[in-house]
């Protein structure tokens, strides 16, 4: 691998080249003797710089914006051996690790997980090149990043723009869909990889003259469960772009790759072991996979812990045991499903489920709701949303009992729902 | 909260769960106007909500219930 010194960044004020990102912060590293770091920064241009550099000059490390940096974080980062250099604005800190760590040559991923409780996930340059085999195939593209620096999937984008000829990274710098997707139109991006709360938001916010006003040749999602409404709903404005999603995580990297264009995956792919990279296997309904994008300390099977159905032929993520399956009197309920199924109405742009404890069931589902816009309903919204659950035959303790509606869809910074 | 207050909230589960509640009065049976567990539960958690704070709902208060009356009394004393 090598970086590709012509391919370019586009950011708001600028485009530079990799090379020229490089000899940015040349003059920075000459300072620093250590070799495992933690870059936090507000700047995307230099947490990429630095990202850049780990690569070329082998060291170790990991990149997160300054947002995500707290005292927890900043001991944990400094017990683990990572010397911190922290560059806010115009002010640049450098904490010194004095702990010993272990020779080795990750790249380190941050990942909240499930638990929010911050996780350091080693991978490789290799690992996260997920797209190494493809390389020779991919035409020119000008990428638009969305996802939050540091994290997995941003790393799937970044390490396209460092070694593969002709990919060029649209950096937004800025943290709204709709600003991201303006910053898209001013540099004329090709490609969007992002999650479908991304996209139910655009939706919401932006008409289809405005969305098509980038014609988009490759769009990606991943993120987050991606159902057949929100792909239905982004092929009937792009119907010539190639619509791919992506089943990753910190843990597992890439792992099953979709583009046909239905939910899920095929139940083929069992059978045949999945793809060339990766094996997949459900027990007790939970997806396991064996993946060579996984992070260095997983080389056997990796118990995903989501919860998978086969209904005709495909593979469906319903969700993980612990956050995606709620107990409501004894029943076992998949938010993913409840989820998927409200969707479909065409009143609603997202719906989050949330369950909350009461007596005697033990829980309850709640729903919050985004309307999608011009939406004036004729009657109770929640008789509405409620009757139209019986119809489409969810049981009666799946069906949300309150129903919020929000003005608009939370999100993450990493572009996910909030809930 | 008060008694009239409750009927509305009990009305309003009952309506939207499609169950006749036109005669509904405090005297009402909860098994003849057909409010189960589930609906329990979501008329806790709206007098939860309405209020600002949790109260001690337990299966087994509910289960000595017969009649919106006996709701009606339990969650007026709850809430002072």
């Amino acid at each position: 691998m090598e970086i590709h010194p012509e391919n370019r960044l586009l950011f708001p004020a600028k485009t530079i080249t990799w090379s020229e990102l490089l000899k940015c912060i040349d003059n920075d590293l000459s300072k620093f003797t250590k070799k495992k770091y933690a870059v936090v920064s507000d700047s995307d241009e230099k947490l990429l710089a630095y990202v850049a550099a780990f690569f070329k000059k082998n060291y170790r490390g990991l990149v997160t914006h300054s947002d995500n940096f707290n005292e927890n974080l900043r001991e944990q980062l400094l017990q683990q051996g990572f010397s911190i250099i922290k560059i806010v604005g115009a002010e640049q800190e450098f904490i010194s690790s004095q702990t010993v760590s272990k020779n080795d040559e990750n790249i380190y991923i941050l990942t909240s997980g499930t638990t929010g409780i911050p996780k350091i996930i080693p991978h490789t340059w290799t690992s996260l090149f997920s797209l190494r085999s493809m390389r020779h195939s991919i035409p020119h593209q000008r990428w638009l990043l969305t996802y939050l620096p540091g994290t997995y999937a941003w790393y799937q984008m970044v390490t396209m723009g460092m070694f593969i000829k002709g990919q060029d990274l649209i950096c937004a710098e800025r943290f709204t869909p709709e600003q991201i997707f303006i910053a898209g139109i001013e540099h004329q991006a090709t490609s969007i990889s992002s999650t479908p709360s991304f996209w139910r938001y655009l939706l919401l916010l932006l008409d289809q003259k405005q969305l098509r006003s980038l014609p988009l040749k490759q769009i990606t999602l991943g993120g987050e469960p991606v159902d057949q409404n929100i792909l239905d709903q982004i092929r009937d404005i792009y119907p010539a772009s190639k619509i791919t999603h992506i089943y990753a995580s910190t843990e597992m990297g890439a792992s099953i790759v979709v583009n046909d264009g239905k939910e899920g995956f095929p139940a083929a792919w069992l059978e045949n072991s999945g793809t060339n990279s990766t094996k997949i296997k459900i027990i007790n309904d939970q997806l396991h996979i064996l993946s060579k994008h996984s992070a260095t300390n997983l080389s056997d099977w990796y118990n995903t812990e989501d919860i998978v159905e086969i209904v005709n032929n495909r593979v469906r993520i319903l969700g993980r045991e612990e956050s995606g399956i709620a107990n409501i009197g004894g029943q076992k309920v998949s938010l993913v499903h409840i989820q998927r199924i409200i969707l479909g109405n065409p009143m609603v742009a997202w719906v989050g489920i949330v369950v909350k404890k009461s007596p005697i069931t033990g829980h309850i589902i709640t729903a919050q709701i985004v309307l999608k816009k011009n939406i004036m309903p004729e009657g109770n919204i929640e008789k509405i949303l409620t009757d139209y659950c019986k119809e489409k035959k969810l049981n009666d303790w799946m069906i949300p009992r309150i129903w919020s509606i929000l003005d608009k869809i939370p999100l993450t910074k990493n572009m996910k729902s909030k809930l | 909260m008060n008694t009239q207050k409750i009927i509305e909230l009990i009305s309003m589960i009952l309506e939207k769960q499609g169950k006749s509640c036109n005669s509904l009065t405090a005297e009402s049976a909860l098994r003849d106007i057909q409010f189960r567990s589930l609906d329990f539960s979501e008329l806790c958690l709206r007098v939860e909500q309405e209020l600002g704070r949790e109260l001690n709902f337990t299966a087994e208060n509910l289960r000595n219930m017969q009649k919106v009356s006996d709701i009606c009394n339990f969650i007026s004393g709850a809430s002072k």
